[in-house]
């Protein structure tokens, strides 16, 4: 179709536009399409089961034409984020039998501030962190060293170091949680 | 590099660590990541499915809200379509039998009973079937030349006219049939008169419908729908078992056949449940449009015994349920006397405390006969006794019992 071509280099928010201005749910169709993945591992993480997930990724595409023209949304990414998210847990609200317990732990991972990943800045942060990076257990350290100084990617280390995925991803988190807290520990003693 | 890529399995080197670190910022991406590590599967062919159905669902150019008018829309235009049809079909009907030598007066229906709904009577399907069977050899023995006799005629309408009613309830996917049975129809070169040619066509149909009630794997079913058939191990038929989807509220039961009928559901994960008394319950997951489902007896609910209560006697009401099932049961003095002292109404005789003596004979089956009560308060009690002795059966039979039973 004529349109098609053109739609698939709309920008996000043109889509977005697009659709207000003339209902035609071809535009959200289109900018659904370039989140399925994103929407879909999500589903996969809170439901934990592939038919569950596929219904509900196709459930939220209903709620997003009801609900788009409701908001005025500024980036489009985090708002599908928090609806698709929403989505899950109401989804598993409603299940008696979901696992809740799973849910919290994750969302508790996801507030910790990621920040690390910047440069430190002076040379006090620098020696904090040297400092700190030694206090660390040995798998957190070395999963770190591997991912943010050598930039492996969590395959990677899996080879590397013969650690399970899962347990390369929480080395890698906590690690990081236990750093931060380090050196904010050791630069209000300087 | 794309979170598609990655999925894909393109894990390894800087790219991976630069995705896996935005994903550190991005819960969303990080999110998206877990879900797809911790189920297992074939998740980029999924998310493919997933795209083109979200594309074909938006592409239509119709909003999603009017979903239900369309098809309200589609249902009217068939039920005008089959109006007209039949009316035409009619019209032709018509001059056929003026043309016949004898006029004969034939009352046709009036225009309004076309467009009753009423849902036609599986036995009025089958005997139009019959009708129809007949109507088939007829028309192949009966040479094109020869016209059939007049009163055969006027059932002929009768039942088209019965035809016409039934047309109304059938479904969009038969009427798809219709057609391509006529097409086909057509295409053959025909022995038959056009006008008589076009019954075959409803019979066919009609044929395959009640077939449909013996053969469902040979029924095609139409997308929306799912039909199928319930039965024992042995294939038997289970008449009224229960149907219904898991996660929907929508149900119903099998019929004389075992046949069942449901709307497609919409959620993939939904699971039809069948349940029957008797049979252990089966879940069967939603893949397809036709089913044959055997229900498996289970041993836990073969024996149900169902008690009534009779409703006079108050001092019954808690004795009447009791187990029958017991196969090491004895029934014998102390048994009764247990039996009579549950079960006997107390506020007899002005008096709880009595003893009372009889004696009997136990013919061959166990039952009691030659009752004498020698001791009793009062003719009220005697008669509680002797109803109470009439009601069971012992199990040894053949002696005389004396029984003296103290209250």
């Amino acid at each position: 179709m004529k349109t098609n071509e053109k739609i698939s280099d709309y920008s996000d928010e043109n889509l977005l536009r697009a659709f207000v201005e003339s209902g035609d749910i071809c535009f959200t169709g289109e900018l659904y399409r370039r989140y399925i993945p994103l929407v879909y591992g999500l589903c996969l993480k809170y439901l934990n089961n592939k038919e569950a997930a596929q219904d509900a990724v196709m459930d939220i595409f209903t709620v997003i034409v009801e609900k788009v023209p409701q908001y005025e949304i500024k980036n489009f990414n985090t708002w599908l984020y928090s609806v698709a998210k929403n989505h899950c847990l109401h989804v598993l609200r409603k299940e008696k039998n979901a696992n809740l317990v799973n849910i919290n732990d994750v969302v508790v991972e996801n507030h910790v501030l990621l920040t690390l990943t910047d440069k430190p800045q002076s040379q006090e942060e620098m020696e904090a962190l040297t400092y700190c990076m030694e206090t660390l257990p040995e798998e957190q350290r070395v999963s770190i060293n591997y991912f943010f100084y050598e930039e492996k990617s969590y395959a990677d280390i899996v080879d590397l170091t013969g650690y399970a995925l899962s347990k390369v991803k929480s080395y890698i988190q906590n690690g990081k949680r236990n750093l931060k807290s380090c050196m904010i520990r050791v630069l209000k003693r300087l | 590099m794309k979170l598609i890529d990655y999925i894909q399995g393109k894990r390894r080197g800087q790219e991976a660590n630069k995705l896996e670190r935005e994903a550190m910022n991005d819960p969303f991406l990080q999110d998206a990541i877990d879900g797809f590590d911790a189920v297992q599967d074939d998740h980029v062919q999924t998310i493919r499915d997933l795209e083109r159905e979200i594309i074909d669902k938006t592409t239509k150019r119709k909003p999603l809200i009017s979903h239900r008018t369309w098809a309200i829309g589609a249902a009217a235009s068939v039920i005008l379509i089959l109006g007209i049809g039949s009316l035409l079909h009619i019209g032709t009907q018509k001059p056929q039998n003026t043309a016949t030598t004898i006029p004969k007066p034939v009352v046709l229906p009036p225009k309004d009973t076309l467009k009753k709904m009423e849902p036609i009577q599986e036995p009025i399907k089958n005997l139009v079937a019959q009708q129809f069977k007949k109507r088939i050899v007829n028309a192949q023995n009966v040479n094109s030349e020869t016209k059939p006799v007049n009163r055969e005629e006027s059932e002929q309408i009768k039942t088209q006219e019965q035809l016409n009613e039934s047309k109304n309830v059938i479904s969009v996917a038969d009427v798809a049939d219709v057609m391509s049975f006529r097409q086909r129809d057509t295409n053959k070169p025909s022995s038959i008169q056009p006008n008589s040619e076009k019954e075959p066509i409803y019979i066919e149909n009609k044929l395959n419908q009640s077939n449909s009630q013996v053969d469902i794997a040979n029924v095609k079913a139409s997308p929306q729908f799912i039909l199928g058939k319930v039965t024992d191990e042995k294939g038997e038929p289970l008449i009224g078992a229960t149907v219904r989807f898991t996660k929907q509220n929508i149900g119903t039961v099998t019929r004389q056949d075992g046949s069942f009928d449901l709307p497609m559901p919409n959620k993939k994960s939904d699971k039809i449940e069948v349940s029957y008394i008797g049979f252990t319950k089966e879940e069967v997951p939603v893949s397809g449009n036709s089913y044959i489902i055997k229900l498996k007896p289970n041993p836990a609910t073969s024996e149900i015994v169902v008690v009534g209560h009779p409703a006079e006697r108050k001092s019954d009401l808690s004795g009447s349920i009791r187990s029958t099932e017991n196969v090491a049961y004895q029934f014998n003095e102390d048994e009764f006397i247990k039996y009579y002292k549950t079960y006997h109404k107390t506020d007899l005789c002005n008096t709880q405390k009595y003893v009372l003596n009889a004696k009997f004979h136990l013919d061959e089956y166990g039952n009691p006969v030659k009752i004498k009560v020698t001791h009793s308060p009062c003719e009220e009690v005697k008669q509680e006794f002797i109803q109470l002795l009439n009601a069971n059966r012992w199990t040894k039979g053949n002696r005389n019992v004396s029984l003296k039973i103290e209250m």
